[in-house]
């Protein structure tokens, strides 16, 4: 327990007004966008460098107090939950893009920095972040989980803009891995091992990130289906045929019914698919458009609207951004348990109809970057209701399992957290105690984001 | 190593697949480039459960074990330097799976590069990561050593395709890392801390590959410069102007020099630097891509471009580039090669760095490869002489020193391994090299998977 004094000293470490033990700030930060039960951090700090929060660390590991990161807690598996209070550590503060090296496609970033900012500034220097969660999500809160998004189908995951971090080890050492190079085989991949890890093995501070150029040339699709098998077996066909669209996601006719009635569109509320092609000519993508079109009528598409022009694409992509927000505004009394199981492509199908079962007698919705294999179902009830609650965990589990039995993963980007915990042993095996062997070396204490990914 | 002990590992793995005499065990004491001691014995494993079960033998009896391919590492990473047993894998070399589903390669690791490229091609599949050495090196040594080459700049490096592993842990366990699936973050990214890890952390014994489809088309594109400000600012525009070739290659007044002697191309007098560009893409857009690359260079005033579509022609135009590498022996008979990265914008100021150093030292040095990812080989022509190995050692220090300083690495592609390894601490501050060491130590208690690599002793 953190007590008076103590706040006294992590005053004198970052300024008075850069802690808080209000009760109103500390349950801010004491959950994320999912059920997980909120527990309520001692004090929340502000830093404003790698210095200050190398200080924090060390005081902290040497009293034995927890130490948890918070980007903004978009989190949908309970990842930045203190769960055993401590500080919260909010990155707001540092928030400052540090340098934009236009030429090298990079840019230096403190981990507070929001994307979709960073985004908008790079776009005046016609550089683009690929990853998009679609939250509001932090850099450092990205890297903690390592992110995907709409983009990663064809750009890749976070982990793939990640070139150099700066990191303050358990303890409060400050670390640079990686460096500003385009590709580097000098030593140990420290990156990768930092991002992905939750904050459970480091806190990052800073990040030079790879960036790519806006593309040149768009466009976009909906395409609806009668069925969600339709729509699945047309995923698999576009993907494998060597078409490489820049986003490739799935709406079940629930979540279309939803964005109608809170959005005030008038789409069709059946399964719905939603491709973005970019590209460098346009008789290129002209081309591609053909192919997809067909791929789409052989799948007894019933509607397909392409070639639709900027501000449609980016209302399309608002509407899926706004999926989850809709979903959860329409449930104001329910809480979401989100499933974000991945599989092969040729397994696509098999997965979304073998959730859409398992889910029927739920109140429920099916969404996802089909194009990754990855699909999110989100279960809307009650986790008071023990009995009820009972039956989304094993839907869950159920869906988890399925999706390992057909090589897939039980998450695709939302990371482990608590949400994940149970899951972790069935999918990794023996790899599982070289993870917590690593835990043990890094953070030999147990104080970095604890009560995650190991139960 | 004890007689018992070599007896005990010719059960394991047969009499048939184990090397025990002097003359055999010699062949595997160096790699391309350096020149290690012979190991004990060399065996040629079948399974990750005789990897592992020599690992437990040598963590039993303490010996070191070293993982190799092909051996064609330039930086000693599969030399043994105190003895030990070499594992070979030359019999663990299948292709094991295509799925043309999913993209997917299942392959062991001693299946070499160009086969599975060759084998991925006949379904319109393509594995992109291309070193030069890619028709000798094991997928296993590229994996260990992150090898990259030419497509780097558009397709990325080994890494970038690796979803997943069997690895034999220095202790014995086997285990898997990694997924089939295109993402998936459950815990530590242990996939791509193996990978790079030459041979260190763990015995890689299946690899899952990434795949993607074959582009259908290819141009390349020739240009000459005068100065090298000339071609570097055609790299930076290029890639500026959203068209990302899938290779630029770089050579340095240098290395043309080097190349026109022992293999003419009637390239006119006084260049300072060489691209050599290759689009790739569909049917449709390759002509305008390569139309646009060839504007761009001629704006930054190329005295010479050539562009072609045709394979045979393209052969041609790569010769320079392709042949240098062995070119460079006309000049003095020992290499010293460095591997440095700066990012793009700094080539400039590398390159005439490295030119201001060849005046100063008085001895050859040359610098070509990948433009577009900011590595460049630098490979320093000696005599064999005291005088000459003490200067290029002082080149070498001040390569690296310009390098970090430019926000750098010492290694893109080729490793640490035995030959870089005095020189890591350049890089990484004592805390970085500390955690790495941990690392290591965690994996390896008795220290006996690959010893004396990347860590200096
Ligand atoms: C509507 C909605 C849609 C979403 N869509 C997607 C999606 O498409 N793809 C996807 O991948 N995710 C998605 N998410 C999940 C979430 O937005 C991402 O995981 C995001 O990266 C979290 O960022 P954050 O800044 O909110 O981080 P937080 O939730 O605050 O933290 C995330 C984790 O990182 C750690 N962390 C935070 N900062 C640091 C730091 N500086 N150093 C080390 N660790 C740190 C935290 O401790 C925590 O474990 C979505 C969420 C919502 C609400
Ligand atoms: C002419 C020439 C050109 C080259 N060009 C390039 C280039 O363009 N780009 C590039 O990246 N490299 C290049 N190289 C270097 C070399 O070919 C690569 O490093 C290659 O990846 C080594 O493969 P190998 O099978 O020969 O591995 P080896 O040399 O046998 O071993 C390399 C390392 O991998 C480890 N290792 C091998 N197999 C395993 C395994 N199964 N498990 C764990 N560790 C293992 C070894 O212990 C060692 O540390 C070149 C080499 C030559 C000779």
């Amino acid at each position: 327990m953190i007590d008076i004094k103590n706040i006294q000293e992590i005053k004198i470490i970052v300024g008075d007004e850069w802690v808080s033990a209000g009760q109103s700030v500390r349950e801010l930060h004491s959950h994320d966008e999912s059920f997980h039960t909120p527990v309520l951090p001692d004090v929340v700090v502000w830093p404003h460098s790698t210095e200050e929060v190398s200080n924090i660390v060390k005081w902290a590991y040497e009293k034995d107090i927890p130490i948890t990161p918070w980007g903004v807690g978009t989190s949908l598996e309970g990842n930045p939950i203190p769960v055993r209070n401590g500080i919260s550590i909010d990155f707001q503060e540092m928030n400052k893009v540090l340098a934009i090296r236009q030429e090298d496609f990079q840019v230096d970033v403190q981990a507070g920095v929001v994307y979709k900012e960073l985004n908008k500034t790079l776009g005046h220097h016609g550089l683009l972040f690929p990853p998009d969660p679609g939250a509001a999500a932090t850099i450092g809160g990205m890297i903690g989980n390592n992110a995907s998004g709409i983009r990663t189908v064809k750009y890749g995951a976070t982990k793939d803009y990640v070139m150099r971090l700066t990191v303050v080890l358990p303890g409060g050492d400050v670390i640079h891995a990686g460096n500003r190079a385009r590709k580097s085989s000098s030593g140990y991949n420290l990156c990768a091992l930092f991002t992905g890890s939750e904050g459970t093995l480091g806190i990052v501070t800073e990040a030079t990130l790879r960036l790519v150029g806006l593309p040149v040339n768009f466009m976009a699709v909906r395409a609806v289906f009668p069925t969600v098998l339709n729509a699945t077996n047309t995923v698999f066909q576009v993907m494998s045929s060597g078409l490489s669209p820049s986003a490739m996601e799935l709406l079940d006719g629930k979540v279309m019914e939803v964005l109608n009635r809170d959005r005030g569109y008038s789409l069709h509320e059946q399964p719905t698919l939603l491709m973005e092609f970019n590209g460098y000519s346009e008789t290129g993508l002209r081309e591609e458009m053909a192919c997809v079109e067909e791929i789409c009528q052989e799948n007894a598409c019933s509607f397909l609207d392409k070639g639709i022009g900027a501000s449609e694409r980016s209302r399309l992509w608002d509407m899926r951004h706004l999926t989850f927000e809709s979903i959860k505004r329409s449930h104001t009394n329910l809480l979401p348990l989100i499933m974000d199981v991945a599989v092969p492509l040729s397994r696509y199908s098999e997965i979304v109809t073998f959730a859409r079962e398992e889910v029927k007698d739920l109140v429920a919705y099916v969404f996802g970057h089909a194009g990754d294999g990855n699909v999110h179902v989100v279960v809307m009830d009650n986790p008071e209701d023990k009995g009820r609650w009972a039956r989304v965990e094993e839907a869950n589990r159920k869906i988890v399992l399925k999706a390992l039995e057909l090589e897939g993963t039980c998450t695709g980007e939302h990371g482990v957290g608590i949400g994940k915990r149970q899951f972790l042993e069935i999918e990794h095996g023996e790899s599982l105690a070289l993870m917590q062997r690593i835990k043990a070396l890094l953070d030999p204490k147990d104080l970095m984001n604890p009560g995650k990914f190991f139960v | 190593m004890d007689a018992k002990i070599i007896d005990e590992i010719v059960q394991i793995v047969g009499k048939e697949n184990a090397l025990t005499a002097l003359e055999h065990r010699k062949c595997y004491s160096y790699d391309a480039r350096t020149d290690g001691v012979a190991p004990d014995m060399v065996v040629f494993p079948s399974s990750a459960e005789e990897v592992s079960q020599i690992l437990i033998l040598a963590n039993r009896h303490v010996f070191p074990v070293i993982p190799r391919g092909q051996g064609t590492g330039l930086t000693g990473g599969s030399v043994p330097v105190n003895g030990g047993v070499v594992l070979v894998f030359t019999r663990m070399n299948k292709i094991l799976e295509i799925d043309t589903e999913n993209l997917i390669a299942i392959v062991e690791p001693g299946a070499i590069t160009f086969e599975i490229q060759e084998e991925v091609a006949r379904y319109g599949l393509f594995y992109p990561p291309d070193p030069a050495s890619y028709k000798y090196s094991s997928i296993g040594g590229n994996a260990a050593e992150c090898a990259g080459g030419p497509n780097s700049l558009k397709y990325g490096v080994t890494r970038d395709y690796v979803l997943g592993l069997e690895v034999v842990q220095p202790t014995g366990e086997i285990i898997n890392t990694g997924v089939k699936t295109m993402k998936g973050v459950v815990g530590y990214d242990l996939t791509r801390l193996f990978v790079g890890s030459e041979g260190t952390l763990g015995v890689i014994t299946k690899i899952i590959l990434k795949l993607i489809p074959l582009p259908e088309a290819k141009a390349t594109i020739l240009a000459l410069f005068r100065e090298v400000e000339e071609a570097a600012e055609s790299v930076s525009a290029i890639i500026a102007a959203r068209i990302v070739p899938s290779a630029i290659e770089f050579m340095d007044k240098a290395s043309i020099k080097c190349s026109e002697q022992a293999n003419p191309m009637g390239f006119p007098e006084g260049l300072g630097g060489l691209l050599l560009i290759e689009v790739d893409g569909d049917n449709e857009s390759i002509q305008s891509q390569a139309k646009k690359v060839q504007k761009i260079i001629l704006e930054k005033n190329a005295v010479q471009c050539t562009m072609t579509q045709d394979p045979k022609e393209a052969d041609t135009l790569w010769k320079a580039r392709r042949t240098l590498s062995q070119a460079t022996y006309n000049l003095n008979p020992v290499k010293i090669a460095e591997d440095v990265v700066v990012p793009r914008s700094k080539i400039p100021t590398l390159i005439r760095a490295l030119e201001e150093m060849e005046k100063r030292f008085g001895i050859p040095i040359l610098s070509f490869g990948h433009a577009g990812d900011g590595n460049f080989h630098v490979s320093i022509m000696i005599k064999d002489t005291p005088e000459d190995r003490e200067k290029a050692e002082e080149a070498v220090k001040e390569i690296f020193t310009e390098t970090i300083k430019l926000g750098g690495t010492l290694s893109g592609e080729h490793g640490i391994g035995l030959s870089k390894a005095a020189y890591l601490g350049m890089e990484l501050s004592p805390e970085v090299m500390n955690t790495m060491k941990k690392i290591k130590r965690l994996f390896d208690p008795n220290n006996i998977l690959n010893p004396g690599k990347i860590f200096a002793v």
